[in-house]
């Protein structure tokens, strides 16, 4: 656990972690767990905060303490599965987003419900996510939902993934029974044209192969969670594609005629000719703009903007204005671009 | 290229957000408690709509405010040029509802969430703006960006509409309102960093004194300070990149009884 040492380090000097811009405001990733109900993805969760000391403090003992007032065992999923209607039927009803960090980077975990009744409910928290983790249990193997999360991810674009074989102590912690899954579900990945070197055998119950390397499965070289969570990478925008920006609406606050939206992909500058479909007009990019306060101008003066890239909701004005234009049905691409598709 | 951080993404996820309600939604309005998250808003709000707000904002004023926070909200109000309501529940006070009598749940309820369906059935408000953010509490882990109340305000958390790509559910029916939450993404060191960055005006109380700060700000009588030397927003992230407490844990609403909090927001609470 060398890792969790080095964090430990940094926040007792906060100064330099709060420096860091690699730690502190670097991209975080947003990691979904998915997979079959009652496979493990909650409890899977639960042990990864609570085994990082990512839990408020507290919070664990006052959630045990809550179960053995009401005579239910202690489940690591209760610390996500917050309804009550949750805790009484131990299943997840719908998305929880919770942040979480080890040494290398901050993530947010996104936990989504595994019951097919739920199906919407997963979609909207696999929708934003840069990487998944599939979970399948050892004794139940591929289910159903572990088939059709696979495929909806693929759907979705999330391509970035690994296996967790989980609640392994079911199955005598076997490396036959894993290599039995990884061959099956490997298999299935590759008609939907996924695939992943990563397949950990793992216990959520009992903590095996999820921060600690698993004395009860030394036959697995691969990494464990955690580490597999840290090679993960945050999806860069979209910014080498053509230009693509919805408006959102055209604000006429004052004197300016502010055309509002956000770039889809690529990038814009000003002086940029855009093309705004369907009407096939174009104009020149005049202004990227910006709002000045008074009070940090001279503290964090921000610039005026020359360009913007994929992901900035922007405000921009024209040189020549285009009538009605409006909001939804107008979509504003590059000159360039736009010859191109031609 | 140029890149962007964390901040930059959370900044423009919540500007689109705001552009999405301001479009959507005719009769709009923000909440607004002067706690430090609701500045934020305020501040992107700015941003958005390049330098000004344009719907109201509302103070549920439950008459147990800490002057300090009446005073930041009169400059405030001046210095962004604010539409500012203000909204006591008279009629819970004058039956004597008070923090000196009544569980802090019933005060909760009363002064804050009648107060502004109070305010709704005057104003008829189809949208609110809310400063929720994910980390505080786990049944607002489960929160979508925009998310129905009913006419009695309920949260129908059992049956929530997917929501992805930047596509929301806006729809709701006579008597009901759409929460719009721009916030949600965020966590607390996140809004302490931006406060940083950008040099948002927050309320003093956040800052130590005498050894002691607010961390999270409610009606004078049940929030408590903790004890901190922290006199600069540096010192405030630092102390959060140690602590293991939770926000709200001064917050004594929130902990009257097992499950409060959903109890609370079921009913109509932030
Ligand atoms: N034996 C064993 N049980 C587990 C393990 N992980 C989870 N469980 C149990 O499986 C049940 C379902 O877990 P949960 O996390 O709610 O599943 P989810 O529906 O995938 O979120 C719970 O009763 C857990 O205690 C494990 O590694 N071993
Ligand atoms: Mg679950």
């Amino acid at each position: 656990m060398t890792k969790r040492a080095v964090g430990a380090k940094q926040s007792n000097n906060p100064q330099s972690a709060i420096r860091d811009p690699h730690f502190s405001d670097a991209a975080h990733l947003r990691i979904v767990f998915v997979g079959h109900v009652d496979h493990g993805k909650s409890t899977l969760i639960g042990r990864i905060l609570s085994d990082t000391n990512s839990l408020p403090e507290g919070k664990l003992e006052q959630v045990q303490r809550a179960c053995a007032a009401e005579n239910m065992e202690f489940e690591f999923a209760f610390l996500l599965d917050a309804l009550l209607e949750e805790q009484e039927q131990n299943i997840t009803i719908d998305t929880t987003q919770i942040p979480f960090k080890t040494a290398k980077r901050n993530y947010m975990i996104i936990d989504a419900p595994g019951h097919k009744e739920f199906l919407k409910n997963m979609i909207t928290g696999a929708s934003s996510a840069d990487a998944a983790v599939l979970v399948i249990a050892a004794n139940e193997g591929v289910q159903e939902q572990s088939k059709r999360h696979a495929y909806l991810l693929s759907l979705l674009g999330v391509r970035q993934f690994c296996v967790v074989v989980n609640k392994m102590d079911l199955a005598d912690y076997s490396e036959g029974r894993f290599l039995e899954i990884e061959k099956k579900y490997r298999a299935f990945l590759k008609t939907l044209n996924l695939e992943t070197n990563i397949f950990i055998p793992a216990s959520a119950r009992f903590g095996e192969n999820i921060t600690a390397r698993s004395k009860k499965m030394e036959w697995h070289s691969g990494p464990t969670l955690a580490e597999a969570l840290d090679e993960m990478t945050s999806l860069a925008p979209p910014t080498d594609l053509p230009l693509r920006l919805c408006v959102q609406d055209v604000y006429k606050f004052d004197d300016r005629r502010i055309i509002a939206g956000r770039i889809e992909t690529g990038t814009l500058q000003v002086g940029d000719e855009l093309v705004f479909s369907p009407a096939n007009k174009t104009s020149m990019v005049q202004s990227i703009e910006h709002w000045q306060p008074v009070t940090s101008a001279e503290r964090s003066p921000r610039a005026k903007p020359e360009t913007a890239i994929a992901g900035d909701s922007i405000g921009i004005t024209l040189r020549e204005q285009i009538l009605r234009v409006s909001r939804r049905v107008y979509r504003i691409f590059t000159l360039r671009a736009w010859r191109l598709r031609k | 290229m140029t890149t962007r951080t964390h901040l930059d993404r959370l900044e423009n996820q919540s500007v689109f957000i705001f552009r999405e309600a301001y479009h959507t939604f005719k009769n709009i309005a923000m909440p607004w408690s002067m706690c430090k998250d609701s500045n934020v808003l305020i501040w992107l709000a700015s941003r958005a709509f390049f330098g000004r707000v344009p719907f109201p904002v509302l103070h549920i004023d439950t008459t147990y405010e800490f002057p300090e926070m009446v005073e930041f909200r009169e400059w405030a109000t001046a210095h962004y040029k604010l539409n500012l309501i203000v909204k006591t529940n008279e009629e819970a006070r004058a039956r004597g509802i008070g923090y000196e009598t009544h569980d802090p749940v019933t005060v909760t309820h009363e002064l804050k969430t009648v107060a502004l369906q109070q305010a709704m059935g005057q104003y008829k408000w189809d949208a609110l703006i809310t400063g929720i953010r994910r980390d505080e509490d786990p049944t607002r882990a489960k929160e979508r960006y925009f998310s129905r109340r009913n006419a009695q305000f309920e949260w129908d958390y059992k049956d929530q509409p997917p929501e992805f790509w930047g596509q929301f559910a806006t729809t709701a029916a006579k008597g009901e309102h759409v929460r719009v939450q721009p916030l949600l993404d965020w966590t607390e060191v996140d809004i302490w960093r931006y406060i940083q960055r950008e040099n948002i005006p927050i309320p003093k109380m956040y800052f130590a004194k005498n050894g002691q700060r607010y961390r999270s700000l409610g009606c004078s009588p049940i929030t408590k300070p903790i004890t901190s030397n922290a006199e600069t927003i540096d010192a405030i992230i630092a102390e959060l990149e140690t602590t293991r407490t939770s926000e709200r844990a001064g917050r004594a609403q929130d902990h009257h009884e097992r499950n409060a909090m959903q109890k609370l927001r079921a009913k109509g609470f932030l």
